[in-house]
C-alpha cells in the first residue's frame, strides 16, 4: 500500500471507530482528557501496526483491543492511581445531555452513575457487551481473558448494578 | 445472548435498561473535529516516517535478494568449471560469498556439509568458506577451510561445534525456522543472544532458550480455548529464568512473543541493562520517547522504543531502569 492509501485507510478507521475508542476510553478512565490522549495514541499505534495486522480479528476488535491496552497502561501508571477522576466523566456527559436523557434523567442517570462506580473490570466488560455489542468471544480476545471469565464478570456486574440501583431506588 | 443473562437472574436492571442508559449517556461523547484533525496529522507524519524507513529497508532487501541468487549462480559456475578436481579445490572457493554458503547450508544441512547439496556428487566439495549462523543463541561459525578439507573425511560431520546448532538446523527445515541476526529486539547474555520473534518448534525454541539462559525456574503452559476465537488451540508457554521471563507461543511453529528482564546480567542490543541510570538510556537511544501514560516525571516513567509491531519498554524509577520488557503486538 502506498502512503496515501494508508492515509485514506486511517482516515476511514478514525471516522468509523473514533467515537467507539473515545467512549471506551472515557468509560474505563473516567476522564475526558485522558480519553483524548488514548484516542490519539490508539490511532498512532494502528498506523504503526497496520502492516502487521493479519485480519484474524475484525477491525473493531483489533482497534478496541489496542485502545483497552493503552487504557490499562494509563491505569497502571502511578500518576493515574494518584488522581481521582470519577466526577470528570459525569461532568462530561452532563455537558451535552440530550432531551431523551432529560426525560428519563433520574433513572438513566442513576444507572449510568452506578455503571461508572463499578470496579474497572466490570465496567469495561459491561461497556463492551452492552454498548459496543461485542460477543463474549470478542470481549475475551480484547481483554485477554477466557470466555467463562467474561460471562462471570457480566453476571457479577449485573448483580452489583442491581444492588446499587436497588439501594438507590428504595433508599 | 444478553437475554440469557436476564433469565438466569431475575434482576430489576434489565439488559435494555443498561443498553439505553449507556447509549444515552455516551452518545454525547464524540471526537471533536480538532481532535480528529490533530490525530490524523500525527498519523500522517508517522506514515511518512514509516515509508521513508521502508524505502531504505527495501534497498537493503533488494540488495540481499539479488545478491543471494547471484552468489549461488557464481557458486554453481565455479563448481562446473572446477569439476572434476573440485575436491582438491584450494583457492577459488575461498572467495565464495557468505550468503551462498549459508544458502547451501540452509538447503539441506544434516550434520555434514557434504550432504548439503542434493544435486552435488556423492562426495561434495569442501567449501573454503565461513558459514556464519547468527540465529538467536549467539553467533557461531562453521569453518571448512582447506586445512580441514585435507584432514577431514569429506562426508564427516562437523567437528568441535555445538551439537545444538546442527540439531537446530534440522528443526529449521521442519518448522520454517528463520534465523535472525542480532537486532534491536535481541536480549544479550554475554555474547549470546535471543531475539523477539525467534522461531522454531516448541522443543527447539525451549532448547535454544535453555542453552542461552540455563534451566528455567518455572514453566507454565496454557492452551487457548475457544474463547480465543482465531487463536483457539494456540499454546502459550511462560518460562521464568533467573532475571528474565520469556513467553513463547504458537501451534506448529512457535515464536518468542515477549521477554521481560529484571536482572542486570542481561542487556539490550545497545548495551543497556537494568540498574543503569536513565541518562545512559537516553544516550544510547537518542530518539527514545516517554510512554504516553500520563506520567511526566522523566525519572519515574516508562520509555518506549518501537518499530512496526515490536516494542521495548524501559520502566524507570527514581532515574534508574528497573525492568525492560520486549513484546510484539501482532493483531
Amino acid at each position: 500500500m502506498t502512503p496515501s492509501e494508508i492515509n485514506k485507510e486511517i482516515s476511514r478507521l478514525v471516522e468509523e471507530y473514533g467515537n467507539d475508542v473515545l467512549r471506551i476510553a472515557t468509560v474505563i478512565l473516567k476522564s475526558k482528557e485522558l480519553a483524548e490522549d488514548v484516542f490519539q495514541e490508539t490511532f498512532l499505534r494502528v498506523v504503526r501496526s497496520y502492516s502487521g495486522y493479519r485480519r484474524e480479528s475484525s477491525e473493531k476488535t483489533w482497534i478496541i483491543s489496542i485502545a483497552v491496552n493503552i487504557c490499562r497502561d494509563y491505569m497502571r501508571s502511578a500518576w493515574k492511581r494518584r488522581v481521582v477522576v470519577t466526577d470528570d466523566f459525569l461532568t462530561y456527559t452532563a455537558d451535552s445531555d440530550t432531551e431523551e436523557i432529560i426525560e428519563k434523567r433520574s433513572e438513566k442517570q442513576a444507572l449510568i452513575n452506578s455503571i461508572m462506580k463499578l470496579p474497572d473490570k466490570y465496567r469495561e466488560v459491561i461497556h463492551l457487551f452492552y454498548y459496543q455489542e461485542m460477543g463474549v468471544k470478542d470481549i475475551a480476545k480484547v481483554l485477554k481473558i477466557p470466555g467463562g471469565t467474561v460471562k462471570s464478570r457480566l453476571f457479577k456486574a449485573r448483580t452489583l448494578l442491581h444492588d446499587m440501583m436497588g439501594g438507590e431506588a428504595h433508599g | 445472548m444478553a437475554e440469557s443473562y436476564n433469565r438466569k437472574t431475575s434482576l430489576s436492571v434489565t439488559d435494555d435498561m443498561i443498553k439505553e442508559a449507556l447509549k444515552s449517556g455516551l452518545s454525547s461523547i464524540k471526537a471533536s473535529e480538532n481532535l480528529i484533525n490533530l490525530t490524523l496529522e500525527k498519523c500522517q507524519t508517522e506514515i511518512i516516517k514509516d515509508s521513508q524507513k521502508k524505502k531504505s529497508k527495501n534497498f537493503i532487501t533488494m540488495t540481499y535478494k539479488l545478491g543471494v541468487p547471484l552468489a549461488a549462480g557464481a557458486l554453481v559456475l565455479l563448481l562446473i568449471f572446477m569439476m572434476p578436481g573440485v575436491y582438491n579445490l584450494k583457492k577459488a572457493s575461498s572467495a565464495m560469498p557468505k550468503e551462498a554458503a549459508s544458502a547451501a547450508y540452509d538447503t539441506g544441512f544434516d550434520n555434514s556439509i557434504s550432504e548439503a547439496a542434493p544435486e552435488a556428487p556423492a562426495q561434495a566439495p569442501n567449501y573454503n568458506a565461513e558459514i556464519s549462523i547468527t540465529s538467536g543463541y549467539g553467533a557461531s561459525t562453521y569453518s571448512t577451510d582447506e586445512q580441514d578439507a585435507e584432514n577431514k573425511d569429506d562426508a564427516g560431520p562437523l567437528q568441535g561445534e555445538d551439537e545444538l546448532f546442527a540439531s537446530g538446523a534440522q528443526f529449521a527445515r521442519e518448522s520454517d525456522f528463520a534465523p535472525q541476526d542480532a537486532n534491536e529486539f535481541s536480549v544479550f547474555l554475554g555474547d549470546r543472544f535471543i531475539s523477539l520473534d525467534d522461531r522454531g518448534t516448541d522443543d527447539y525454541l525451549v532448547s535454544v532458550l535453555n542453552s542461552v539462559l540455563g534451566n528455567p525456574d518455572s514453566e507454565s503452559v496454557r492452551v487457548l480455548d475457544e474463547s480465543s476465537d482465531t487463536f483457539e488451540g494456540m499454546t502459550v508457554k511462560t518460562l521464568e529464568y533467573d532475571g528474565i521471563t520469556v513467553i513463547i507461543s504458537g501451534m506448529r511453529t512457535f515464536s518468542i512473543s515477549s521477554m521481560e528482564i529484571t536482572h542486570n546480567k542481561y542487556s539490550t542490543y545497545r548495551g543497556i541493562s537494568v540498574g543503569m541510570p536513565v541518562n545512559d538510556l537516553k544516550a544510547k537511544y537518542e530518539n527514545i520517547t516517554m510512554a504516553l501514560d500520563g506520567r511526566t516525571d522523566p525519572d519515574n516513567c516508562v520509555y518506549v522504543i518501537e518499530e512496526s509491531v515490536y516494542f521495548i519498554r524501559f520502566e524507570v524509577k527514581e532515574g534508574i531502569i528497573t525492568s525492560i520488557k520486549y513484546y510484539s503486538e501482532k493483531g
